[in-house]
């Protein structure tokens, strides 16, 4: 078993993001230089023939965002494109790809991909011109290899197209000399078990295991989600992705490796926890006198800002009085023939003098009321802050602990309210199971009625209340234990705990201690459990054999000599080829399964 | 079908790349849009139903044969190898201790983990 020791080790996520790949100049010396374009199912790789390295590698699929769905035309959506998608997560659903499992059968997405690779490499003249150098799946069917070439010939304009399997290709340039062997290509969606003999791949006696890299992401992701459902969303695809990229491997004996999982001193010493990305939530102070000071405060601030504002106010309407008592003390003196008589009686905004006298009522009512309600928010206050203190010095700690008590009381009686609703569901869930308990005859008796109804006037559904009976009838008894009554019983818990230790007893031995520990996800058997799955594929319901029995097939396919031929070269190839201990697992199983002391050799691809 | 070729010239007018021939159109496509893509199993079936020579290598021929070997069972729980099925949910558990953890789970993890082994049809 790989050395893996962690030992105490708490591994963070990195979450990376891909960046934008940049346009490439396109130079005039590339005219006429073959184009390569590995497109597999997980990455594309696109390069020139002679440069040395890809240059451009983007994820296989873009997303297609719907802005306007009442718009008919597709113009309305907006389309980001493998590498320009900066948050894979939040695009999830909205991703489209090519391929599907490792055939390409959506042409559209392909031409949008293509567009994207052409356009990036700077390509602007009226047609493609170069040769094309294309990775297809192995076998693949005819019909999607038409549509392929229609796109390159038709759309594009392509000069030349030349189709390759991506594994094949591998094998040629890692093993230039030796034309036999066999090639095992662990792809993202399948994985291809090809003897080659006289350089040429044997189509006829090839085999596909439909188990790829992809498989062993999804299962991860499903089986993290169902061991730590409080992280549901936490656990994205692209975690479990980096997740097995870095802490997987696989076991060179399975059923020894996973039997010392079992011990407990095994598992201290060798799983690893992986940090999640969590937010410290802002310590909800749960003690009284802190929630009631914050309350005394903001209700002193508003008081204040009302004063203010009523102080405002009265010296606004003062000022207008004012102004109208002089308005009115002027009309007094002037006749109404005047024109200074008009233009007091403009500025006072009234038609008449009557007017303006009511306006002038009008005003000092107003300003009585709230010198009234100045004056009666003033004592309010001193009044209030009167006995607040006296109150605060006195009964402080008993009147405290008289709250506290309460309130301690209602959340212990709500837990056990709690356990015990949830002790009886368990109850009479385990009745219905058994065959002899009353639960389970009522049961039986009310689906018997319900059948003999039916053959009178079936009106069953016409009232709501009838379909309340299938609650009865069901074996979980009408509600599980949803997620929420765990939740609130956390809660409770950890209230409790808090301030009456006593009462919980034993349970709380083992409950995390800081916010860091509950935002873990543990691996211990999933290391290996994940690898396994290319090697047992039964456990993902899969009914096709691993890759070990898969070899086994396909060697007694042939004769003796050309089988020791093909093992003598055993090569590996492919993404997943890449977690540790593959090497030495295919070793110790084609020890396994060839004749004694017979010669053998993996290797590796660069 | 007019209609639907301005549309599709619309959108190429938009957005079209130099090194695109303009008036391409994808020949499944000619008939109707409504049939959309063929995906990999009905591609699959069609191979299937065409007449082949005897030693043809479709895509479909290369699948690889069932285990000769019965699959090992592994817990639901801790992935443990299991000697137990918990009759009720149908899960796997190696000890005492994981069969109180089966029997306390919730619904909907059951189904999962069910799923995740295809194993959740009713039929069994």
């Amino acid at each position: 078993m790989a050395d893996t020791a962690a030992t105490g080790l708490i591994y963070e996520l990195k979450d990376a993001r891909p960046s934008p790949d940049p346009i490439h100049d396109y130079n005039p010396d590339l005219t006429g230089v073959p184009l390569i374009i590995d497109n597999g199912s997980y990455n594309c790789r696109v390069g020139w023939a002679t440069d040395k390295e890809p240059r451009i590698i983007f994820r296989n699929c873009y997303a297609k965002h719907r802005k306007d769905r009442g718009k008919k035309i597709a113009a309305e959506t907006e389309i980001l494109v493998a590498n320009d998608i900066t948050n894979i997560e939040a695009v999830r659903f909205q991703l489209k790809s090519p391929h599907d499992e490792n055939v390409i059968t959506h042409f559209e997405a392909q031409e949008t991909l293509l567009d994207y690779t052409f356009s990036h490499l700077g390509i602007n003249t009226p047609q493609v011109e170069h040769p094309i150098v294309l990775t297809e799946a192995f076998c693949n069917p005819n019909y999607s290899r038409q549509l392929m070439s229609e796109l390159m010939f038709e759309c594009y304009q392509v000069p030349s197209v030349s189709y390759c399997v991506d594994g094949l290709l591998s094998y040629h340039r890692n093993n230039p000399k030796r034309h036999d062997g066999l090639l095992i290509n662990i792809g993202n969606y399948t994985t291809h078990i090809m003897p080659i003999l006289e350089g040429y791949a044997d189509a006829m006696n090839s085999r596909r295991i439909r188990m790829g890299g992809a498989h062993l992401t999804k299962f991860l992701w499903r089986w993290l989600q169902l061991r730590f459902p409080q992280h549901l969303n936490a656990i994205t695809l692209s975690r479990a992705e980096e997740i097995i990229h870095n802490h997987m491997y696989i076991a060179e004996d399975y059923m020894d490796a996973i039997s010392k999982w079992t011990d407990v001193n095994f598992y201290e010493k060798y799983v690893q926890k992986i940090q999640l990305p969590f937010v410290a939530a802002p310590v909800s102070t749960v003690s009284v006198e802190q929630q009631r000071e914050r309350r005394k405060e903001a209700a002193k601030r508003l008081v204040e800002l009302n004063a203010r504002k009523r102080e405002e106010k009265l010296l606004e309407d003062e000022a207008e009085l004012k102004h109208l008592m002089e308005l009115e003390e002027a009309l007094e003196e002037f006749t109404p023939d005047e024109p200074e008589y008009q233009h007091a009686l403009e500025e006072a905004e009234v038609s008449s003098p009557q007017e303006l006298s009511k306006k002038i009522t009008n005003l000092q009512q107003r300003i009585e009321k709230t010198r009234q309600k100045m004056l009666q928010a003033s004592s309010a206050t001193t009044e209030e802050e009167e006995p607040r203190p006296k109150k605060l010095c006195e009964d402080l700690s008993p009147k405290k602990r008289a709250d506290m008590e309460q309130w301690v009381e209602g959340v212990k009686q709500q837990w056990r309210e709690i356990q015990a609703r949830r002790s009886a569901r368990r109850q009479k869930r385990q009745e219905m199971a058994k065959r002899r308990t009353a639960a389970s005859q009522e049961r039986m008796r009310i689906i018997s009625q319900l059948a003999r109804r039916e053959k009178k006037d079936d009106n069953f559904g016409m009232r709501d209340e009838d379909w309340d009976v299938y609650k009865a009838i069901n074996k979980e008894g009408g509600g599980s234990d949803s997620e929420e009554e765990n939740e609130k019983l956390q809660e409770l818990e950890s209230a409790l705990r808090q301030h009456s230790p006593e009462f919980l007893g034993d349970n709380t031995s083992n409950k995390p201690t800081s916010i860091a520990e509950n935002y873990q996800i543990h691996l211990s058997t999933e290391q290996i459990r994940i690898g396994e799955l290319l090697f047992q594929p039964y456990m993902y319901g899969l009914e096709q054999g691993g890759i070990t029995a898969t070899i086994q097939y396909v060697l007694g396919l042939y004769d003796a000599k050309t089988q020791s031929k093909l093992v003598g070269n055993v090569f590996l190839t492919g993404g997943s080829a890449s977690l540790p201990g593959l090497k030495a697992r295919i070793e110790k199983d084609l020890l396994a399964m060839r004749p004694f002391q017979s010669h053998f050799s993996v290797k590796l691809a660069k | 079908m007019v209609t639907a070729e301005e549309v599709i010239e619309e959108k190429e007018e938009k957005k079209c790349p130099v090194f695109k021939n303009p008036e391409f159109q994808h020949s499944a496509f000619r008939v109707s849009k409504k049939r959309g893509w063929r995906n990999l199993k009905q591609i699959i079936s069609l191979e299937r139903a065409y007449t082949w020579p005897h030693d043809a290598v479709n895509y479909s021929s290369i699948d690889a044969p069932p285990a000769f070997t019965p699959g090992k069972k592994y817990s639901d729980v801790s992935g443990l190898p299991a000697n137990y099925t918990d009759p009720l949910t149908k899960l796997r558990f190696a000890d005492s201790a994981e069969f109180y953890r089966v029997r306390d789970l919730p619904m909907d993890i059951v189904n999962g983990l069910l799923e995740l082994r295809k194993a959740n049809s009713i039929v069994g």
